[in-house]
């Protein structure tokens, strides 16, 4: 049915070292990112993205540790571009979107960035980063937790920067939200 | 022999009244004791979905599937045939599989060494000759579901070893049913993993959903119409002439949305419709999924599909697609809902990524619009567990489109089997599905009569 997954994307050589001032624009993108997430700033998040974006999260399922990661190459809870993304953030603005109105409160930690280069782009960086969401909806007392590693790809730029590439690597292999109303 | 009558739980009594008036008693969506009653009589009794033939290509492949809440393993054996084994090892009950999925010839239980082939087979016992002298192995296989057949690529499994063949069960529901799954020689193919997620709504919400809950639609799915990916003939108001319900078809429904003197083929484009002949079906078949936008219907108990074309972004083509859903009960207030995407299996690789993008991208945990159905299901689960719903003996209103609610009459010249409605301005197949569930649940046969 699927093929083994090849999407994991493999970390840059530790020994890669980047421009400080790089990193920290990056840290400081991821950062800006999630403030505009949590904040519901749609339309400037929306921004934030190449015209050119690659943005998943696939399924995984848990196997053998000889079998694999487990993470699907053809099965994605998100499988987006710059058309599909535009249809979602739209959609949240409509009142009627049930499941975001009232809206999730989230709210994104994200940690263990590692900034390396990535190709001959020397604007490009591969981000590689921890995110856990903590998600409130209603009335609940506690909140549901995502976790998810994420591998980002973007791009530094003197005026703005643009995310290029995400794939969000859920751990968990049955979703415990109701809904995936949320971006990664 | 006539088989004898369950007793029916104190939370229903008074039922058949209910039904016959369209009305339902909350109690059923958050009873404990008929909870563990339908685990009984429909999960353990009725022909429950397990998993695709495309899911499990090779020997040795297996996927681990649930029946009611009960954990199986779905393996193709070396012989090639589909097992559907307990998976609990028969010594002392650990778990043989603790994984979702793989290949393997056999399974070994990690807590005294049982092995067993991967047609559940005992094969080897530790210590035997010191300890299990005269055990007779062949006495002691995995526990196997007693019939599991693959219709059409689709298996089921069924637990009761006086069950009726799996053609006798779908019955009448056949010409429907397989317009689904027949359209071209190679039939569908599932396209990856499927989703898995937990909502807190009963599971019977979903089901019933599926048998042509047509009027939520421009309530629930409103932002999606608003978004522009969805035209509102098909997803939009119901409307005389081009929604059409069928209920009463051997105890399942189906919803259909249609352009008569048109052929969307269910949106799916010529490089994939000039595969479809009509092969199986029968000319009247083929020439309604021709002129269909859409398909949707559940075959009882927690087995539904739902055929459309649709898109993930205004500026981009529709694209047609088939999602396959199990509402796997987990306790009275909580499903978890297994959703797969297919496409037909002559359809290009491009093609297929295309549907599998657009089918996740509407019906899935993100989906656009299932995101919104159950942010509106639980509140249902948690008004049938409330105490004024059970001091009050509240009844919920299926009586859509019911008797004297509707002019339209029941279509006298519709072509296919079952109760044809030219209007979806109705909820008839909700009523069947909860008169197919009350019947399971009490072993007998009841007459509603529902345009009396």
């Amino acid at each position: 049915m699927t093929e083994a997954a090849t999407i994991h994307p493999a970390a840059a050589p530790a020994s890669q070292l980047v421009d400080i001032t790089l990193q920290q624009a990056c840290e400081e993108f991821l950062k800006k990112e999630a403030e505009y997430l949590d904040d519901r700033r749609f339309a400037e998040w929306f921004e934030l993205l190449d015209p050119a974006i690659d943005y998943s999260a696939p399924v995984r399922t848990a196997r053998e540790n000889w079998d694999g990661t487990g993470i699907s190459g053809t099965a994605f809870y998100l499988k987006e571009d710059h058309a599909s993304i535009e249809m979602r953030v739209k959609r949240l603005r409509s009142r009627y979107a049930w499941s975001e109105s009232p809206a999730t409160r989230t709210r994104r930690m994200v940690s263990n960035i590692r900034v390396t280069p990535h190709g001959s782009d020397p604007a490009l960086v591969a981000a590689r980063s921890n995110l856990v969401v903590f998600c409130h909806r209603g009335d609940a007392a506690h909140p549901q937790i995502l976790t998810a590693e994420r591998f980002d790809e973007i791009r530094i730029g003197t005026e703005a920067s643009r995310l290029v590439k995400r794939t969000a690597i859920l751990d968990s292999t049955v979703l415990g939200l109701e809904s995936l109303s949320i971006f990664l | 022999m006539a088989e004898e009558a369950f007793a029916v739980p104190a939370s229903i009594e008074g039922m058949v009244d209910d039904l016959r008036q369209g009305l339902l008693p909350a109690a059923i969506f958050h009873d404990r004791e008929i909870y563990e009653l339908e685990l009984r009589r429909i999960f353990a009794k009725c022909w429950v979905y397990v998993g695709h033939e495309t899911e499990i290509p090779n020997r040795g492949d297996f996927v681990t599937r649930n029946i009611g809440e009960d954990p199986f393993i779905l393996i193709r054996d070396e012989q090639d045939e589909l097992r559907v084994l307990l998976n609990a090892c028969r010594h002392r009950g650990a778990q043989v599989c603790r994984v979702q999925a793989g290949n393997t010839k056999g399974f070994v239980c990690p807590f005294h060494g049982w092995a067993y082939r991967n047609s559940g087979e005992l094969i080897g016992v530790p210590v035997r000759s010191q300890g299990y002298a005269s055990l007779d192995l062949k006495e002691w296989n995995l526990f196997a579901a007693p019939h599991v057949t693959n219709y059409m690529g689709l298996i089921f499994a069924n637990l009761d070893p006086d069950a009726v063949p799996f053609e006798e069960y779908l019955g009448d529901y056949k010409w429907y049913f397989d317009i689904q799954f027949a359209l071209s020689d190679g039939g569908m193919e599932v396209l990856g993993e499927p989703h898995r997620w937990l909502v807190d709504a009963n599971w019977k919400q979903g089901a019933e959903n599926f048998c042509g809950d047509s009027s939520h639609t421009q309530m629930t799915h409103r932002s999606v119409l608003e978004a522009g990916i969805i035209d509102s003939v098909a997803a939009g108001a119901p409307k005389e002439g081009t929604g059409l319900h069928v209920h009463d078809c051997s105890g399942h429904a189906i919803s259909i949305r249609q352009l008569p003197g048109e052929a969307p083929f269910i949106s799916y484009p010529e490089e994939v419709t000039h595969h479809f002949h009509t092969g199986v079906l029968s000319q009247d078949q083929f020439d309604l999924a021709k002129r269909s936008l859409l398909h949707n219907g559940t075959l009882f108990p927690n087995f539904s599909f739902l055929h459309i074309g649709l898109s993930d972004s205004p500026q981009k083509p529709q694209a047609g697609f088939l999602t396959l859903r199990v509402w796997q009960p987990k306790g009275p207030g909580q499903m978890e809902i297994w959703n797969w995407v297919l496409a037909p299996r002559e359809a290009s690789p491009e093609y297929k990524r295309r549907a599998y993008q657009v089918g996740m991208s509407s019906f899935s945990p993100s989906g656009s619009f299932e995101q919104d159905d159950v942010a509106v299901w639980p509140g249902v689960t948690r008004t049938a567990g409330t105490v004024f719903a059970e001091l009050n003996k509240v009844r919920f209103n299926y009586q859509m489109g019911m008797g004297d609610m509707s002019t339209s009459k029941p279509l006298t010249d519709w072509v296919g089997p079952g109760v044809a409605n030219s209007t979806n301005a109705g909820e008839g197949g909700l009523r069947t599905f909860h008169k197919t569930w009350y019947e399971r649940m009490t072993n007998t046969k009841i007459e509603i009569g529902d345009h009396d």
